[in-house]
Order: C-alpha cells, then sequence, then structure tokens
C-alpha cells in the first residue's frame, strides 16, 4: 500500500502500473487460449479444460486487482472476513445447480411409502 | 456536531467509517452478481437446446477489457496524485477514468445497437437462420414479389452509402417482422378468455358488426367497439359471479337436508353423498354468454393486422392473446431474410433423438431443398468439413457441433464465391458490427409465415443466452454509470472539501475506487464466460 512519505507513494505507484501491465498481458493471453488453435488442448472447441484455464486466469487476474489496487493485501481482517464471506456465499451459490441432480423422479425411495 | 470517524480511524476496528460501509456493499454487490453468474451456469447446464458458444464478436469485449483495466490504473493514480496533494494530476486521472467509462458504454452501445438490428428465424423444421430483413413490395397489406429482382435487395448498387443503411431501395418498401396480415369477415369472441386474460384487444379497422345479445342490450347493427367488449366482459362477470352464489346456496341447503337426515355420519362421508344438479331452466339462474359474433356490415373482408406476439395463426383461422377467434385467410406475411448465419445444430439433435441420421435429415430440410444458393453453400461446407477431420486427426481430435452443423458470414460468403473462409479479409469494422451488407453478397431466402416456427432479433426474447447476457452486462454498465458520476463529483466538485480537508477527500476518493475496481473485477469474469466459452 502507498504509506504516507511522498517516496513510498510514487514506489507504489511504479508497482500499480507494473501490475497494470500483468493485467493487459493475461488479457492478451485469455484470449489467445481461446482464440488461437495451437492452445486448443483436449477435446476441440470449448470443454473442461478451456473451462478451468480460462477462469483460473481470470481469478489470477481479479486477484491481482483485488490484492493490490484494492489494497487488499494489507488491509485489516475484519474486511477479509466482510469479502471472503461474501465471496463463499456467492460460490456456494453457483452449486445451486447441483440441487437439480436429487430430482426425486430419478431417486426412487425419495418419497416415504 | 461532526460525524466521527470519516478521517482517523475507529479504536475498535482500526479503519474510518466509510471504508468498513464500502466493503458492506461491496459484499452485497457480490452477492447481487453471484446470483446472476449463478443463474448462467443454470441456464446453461440445462439448456434444452444447443448453448450458442463464442456467439458474440470478441474484439468489443477485448477492448472494453483493455478500457476498463486502463480506467482502474488511472482511478488508483488519482487517488495516489490526491496523497501527494497534487490537485490539478487528480483531475487530470479522474478525468482520464471518466472518458474510459464512457468509451466503455459507447462500445457497449454499439454492440447492443448491432445485435437489434440481427434478425433470427427458427423454422418449424429446426433450422435457425440468422441475417438481416431484406425487402419486398407491400401493398394494401398483401405482399406483391417483384417480377423481376434487378439489383439485388438490401445491396448498395442503387444505394447512396450515405443514406441510412436500412433505408430500402426505391420501389421497395421494408418488409417488418412485425406484421401479420390476416384478411377476415367475421371473429368471435370468447368471453371466458377475454375476463381472465384482462386485455385490451386494439382494432385498426373499426369495422361495422352486427350483433343481437341481450345481456350486453346490444341492438343489431350496433358497432363493435371497445365500450360494447367491456359492457360485456362486466356482464359475463356478474352473471357469472352471481350463478357461483347460487350453486354456493344450494350446496347449503343441501348439506343442512342431509345434515337432518343423518347426524351421525362424518362429514367427510356425508359429503360424498351430496350432488347439486342446477337446472338450466331456473329462473334465478343467469344466462353467461361465452361467446359474442361479429361480422362486418357488408359481408366482404377486412385486412387486420397484428403483431407475431399478439396472434397464433394458422392458413385459415387465426387466435388472439385475449381470446379473439378469427376464421379467413393469412395473407403473404413473409419473413425475407439475407442469410449470415445457418444453424443446423437443433435439426441434428432433433433427428439424432429419432436414431435418424442428422446430415441425411439436413439434406432434405426446406432450405437445402428449396434454395439451391443455399444447397451448394452446404455442400462446400461438407467438403470443408472433410479436410478439417482429417487435420484434427493428426491432433487427436474431431470436429464438434459447431464445425459440423454452423456456418458463420465468412463461411457463407466464402463457399457462396468457392473460396476458402481463410481468405475473407475482414475489416476492422466488420469484426466489430458483423458483416458489410453492402460490400458483400448473402442469399436471399423468404418464409411464408406458417414455416415460421420463432423469429426475433438478438434481444433478449431469442433466447436464454442474450436474456442472462443482457441482464448482466446491462447490469454492469449501469454500475460503470454510477461510478462515472460518484467519480465526477469527486473530480470536479470537490475543491472546497479539498482546500478544508484533503484526508477526508483523499479517503472518499480511495472508497469511490474501490467500488471502480470492482466494477473491473466483474468484467474480468464477465468477458471471459459470456465472449470466450
Amino acid at each position: 500500500m502507498a504509506g504516507d512519505s511522498p517516496q513510498e507513494i510514487m514506489k507504489a505507484v511504479k508497482f500499480y502500473c507494473i501490475i497494470g501491465l500483468c493485467l493487459f498481458g493475461c488479457t492478451v493471453l485469455t484470449v489467445s487460449v481461446a482464440t488461437v488453435e495451437f492452445f486448443d488442448r483436449g477435446a476441440r472447441g470449448f470443454d473442461t479444460f478451456d473451462m478451468v484455464l480460462g477462469l483460473l486466469i481470470a481469478t489470477f487476474k481479479a486477484t491481482l486487482v483485488a490484492a493490490i489496487f484494492m489494497h487488499l493485501n494489507h488491509e485489516k481482517k475484519m474486511i477479509h472476513w466482510i469479502f471472503f464471506g461474501s465471496l463463499v456465499m456467492a460460490l456456494i451459490g453457483f452449486l445451486i445447480f447441483y440441487l437439480a441432480f436429487w430430482d426425486p423422479i430419478s431417486f426412487p425411495g425419495f418419497y416415504l411409502g | 456536531m461532526e460525524i466521527p470517524y470519516l478521517v482517523e480511524a475507529r479504536k475498535d476496528t482500526g479503519l474510518f467509517n466509510s471504508k468498513i460501509a464500502i466493503w458492506l456493499f461491496l459484499a452485497s454487490e457480490v452477492m447481487l452478481f453471484g446470483g446472476l453468474f449463478s443463474s448462467y451456469i443454470f441456464l446453461r447446464i440445462y439448456a434444452d437446446y444447443p448453448w450458442p458458444e463464442r456467439a458474440l464478436p470478441i474484439l468489443p469485449g477485448y477492448l472494453n477489457t483493455f478500457i476498463l483495466i486502463g480506467s482502474s490504473i488511472t482511478v488508483v493514480f488519482a487517488w495516489a496524485a490526491l496523497k501527494l496533494r497534487k490537485y490539478g494530476w487528480f483531475q487530470l486521472w479522474i478525468g482520464i477514468t471518466i472518458v474510459c467509462a464512457a468509451i466503455f458504454m459507447v462500445l457497449k452501445g454499439i454492440e447492443y445497437n448491432v445485435k437489434f438490428q440481427h434478425q433470427g428465424v427458427q423454422h418449424l423444421d429446426g433450422t435457425i437462420i440468422e441475417g438481416h430483413l431484406s425487402y419486398a413490395k407491400l401493398k394494401d397489406g398483401i405482399v406483391k414479389y417483384p417480377e423481376q429482382k434487378k439489383a439485388k435487395a438490401g445491396h448498395g448498387d442503387s444505394h447512396d452509402k450515405a443514406k441510412d443503411s436500412h433505408a430500402a431501395p426505391s420501389g421497395y418498401e421494408k418488409i417488418p417482422a412485425n406484421v401479420i396480415n390476416f384478411s377476415t369477415n367475421e371473429l368471435s369472441i370468447n368471453l371466458k378468455t377475454y375476463v381472465e386474460n384482462k386485455k385490451r384487444i386494439k382494432f385498426l379497422n373499426d369495422q361495422a358488426a352486427e350483433q343481437k345479445q341481450e345481456l350486453v342490450s346490444v341492438e343489431t347493427g350496433e358497432p363493435l367497439t371497445l365500450e360494447l367488449l367491456d359492457a360485456a366482459r362486466k356482464d359475463y362477470r356478474a352473471n357469472f359471479a352471481h350463478n357461483e352464489d347460487l350453486q354456493a346456496k344450494w350446496l347449503r341447503e343441501a348439506w343442512d337436508k342431509a345434515r337432518e337426515q343423518d347426524s351421525e355420519s362424518p362429514n367427510w362421508k356425508l359429503a360424498r353423498t351430496l350432488k347439486v344438479e342446477p337446472n338450466p331452466a331456473d329462473p334465478e339462474l343467469k344466462t353467461v354468454v361465452n361467446t359474442l359474433k361479429f361480422k362486418t356490415k357488408s359481408g366482404d373482408p377486412v385486412i387486420f393486422r397484428f403483431k407475431p406476439t399478439e396472434v397464433r395463426e394458422y392458413p385459415e383461422s387465426a387466435i388472439l392473446k385475449g381470446g379473439v377467434a378469427l376464421s379467413g385467410q393469412l395473407f403473404k406475411s413473409p419473413l425475407i431474410i439475407q442469410i449470415d448465419g445457418l444453424d443446423f445444430r437443433a435439426l441434428a439433435t432433433a433427428a439424432e433423438a429419432l436414431g435418424k441420421e442428422p446430415m441425411e435429415e439436413i439434406e432434405k430440410s426446406w432450405l437445402i431443398t428449396t434454395y439451391p444458393e443455399v444447397a451448394k453453400i452446404w455442400h462446400a461446407h461438407l467438403k470443408h468439413v472433410e479436410k478439417l477431420t482429417k487435420h484434427l486427426e493428426e491432433r487427436g481430435q474431431e470436429p464438434n457441433e459447431v464445425d459440423l452443423y454452423r456456418l458463420n458470414w465468412k463461411e457463407i460468403v466464402a463457399y457462396s464465391q468457392g473460396i476458402s473462409p481463410n481468405e475473407i479479409k475482414e475489416t476492422f469494422k466488420e469484426k466489430f458490427k458483423g458483416p458489410d451488407y453492402y460490400k458483400r453478397h448473402f442469399p436471399e431466402v423468404t418464409l411464408k409465415r406458417d414455416q415460421i416456427h420463432f423469429e426475433s432479433k438478438f434481444t433478449p426474447r431469442w433466447n436464454n443466452f442474450y436474456a442472462i447476457y443482457f441482464i448482466i452486462t446491462g447490469l454492469h454498465g449501469l454500475h460503470v454509470i454510477g461510478g462515472a458520476i460518484v467519480l465526477f463529483y469527486f473530480g470536479f466538485r470537490s475543491r472546497k472539501m479539498y482546500e478544508s480537508n484533503p484526508t477526508w477527500l483523499t479517503n472518499r476518493v480511495e472508497v469511490a475506487g474501490l467500488f471502480w475496481h470492482f466494477v473491473d473485477l466483474v468484467w474480468i469474469f464477465l468477458f471471459p464466460v459470456l465472449y470466450l466459452m
């Protein structure tokens, strides 16, 4: 985080520039992975491998933004609890689709009797 | 009294107030967008139709990603400038951030507009045709096709490019997709459905009608009007309710009588013995008229124009929303479309489900059998698929459904010219807005209305993907606008605050910056999920 002295602030600004360039590079990588045939491993077109790779790159970029630009890397624990708590809730929400596998029609014995 | 802890940290939390507040707000925003992403996952996994993978042009989203990341950098520069007490630099960086936000919204607006102009149609056999609407001569609601097609309709041979790109050539009128021409001299209104739907029916031609109906006190020759329909609806509801109350009264009387005769049986057993059959001739009962019939005074048919969403039409009858039935003739209300995309995946899936060979069914489809130009394109595509299969075998892969059954605009243009799609050079504008209809030739097809299973522009109505796409990106765009407004306020209306309490302004800018970074964070996930997967 940028401290209060001008030197520390300028050092932080340079660091922000490096992180920004890193984010640009990751964006180029994301599109290349999706569009260049060389990177198309596994099944042709979009498959689980592409999904995992794309989301990993996106998560890495999001981590850089959250940690460096949003200063999460040196925030108080309370902020960590608030933000990561909501993230965990959202991730649980992503798994709601799994409940559809518990369709009682395909699960004999679900109803008593 | 001054609000405490705007600048100095609270002793218990170690943070100033607005920082905790913004993080709590961001936590709720995570849940908001998390819910939408969860909906996307659900819709995609359980879609019962081929999901539109990579349906969106990548370039607009690609540029927007760079713009938003850049704006994230500039907003943090603005905050650093404020910490260094350089107000001029702070305003410059905030200004650049706002300009980035404006560019983002302009690109998004262009993207949306392109989609709203793009037409999609699904044929009854499952073929999905994408493209742009073309033109035909339209006279008195009856479509007449040009005897000679000199210039290709929709192409710029005799067209001034400076004019609106969607204007029809002279002598032609654009056929809107939202008009169905139906000729009839008789229509009947089902009042029950009319009452339930509570819809008002608008008629473009207010024709004189004959109706004899004592309940609504209509005299013969009285015209069909909305007031008449309202009166009929009121009478229907009143009489229906009266009869229902009467039935309940008779049931009560029958119950009391049965209970007098049998006081020991339990209620459920007694209820089984009760039956109340109302006598239709009972003078207390009121006549409930279900249907009103109207005819044109002269007996001659008139032409009604309806929107496709308002009417379910068949060759000799039509049923409107609200229960109005018309018997007559469906006039030519074709969809004339220039094809820039073909998708046979739905047809192939249906064929496989029936145990048929997909490629054979595609060969027998209406589009391939009716239009030799499209058939030529399809057969050229099959040759390309053969070469692709050999190439992919070397990589240990095989063509997927998109390779086999879907043709994009480059393939359609290339195959109609007998060249490879790789030889088509896409301009920068085309990468953004789709193919240039004035420079490129696309095959034109005419679909009769009764051949259309579903048609729509590329709006939320077209399919679930576009619905969730517009919701998520629209909501994200609103966040961009909101954030830009707040940043503008802090950047250009904060001189007094800077002079009186610069640390407070710095804290507020930091907090606004946190919101801006979150907006960027959402886009970091949105772009690959919607555009690349």
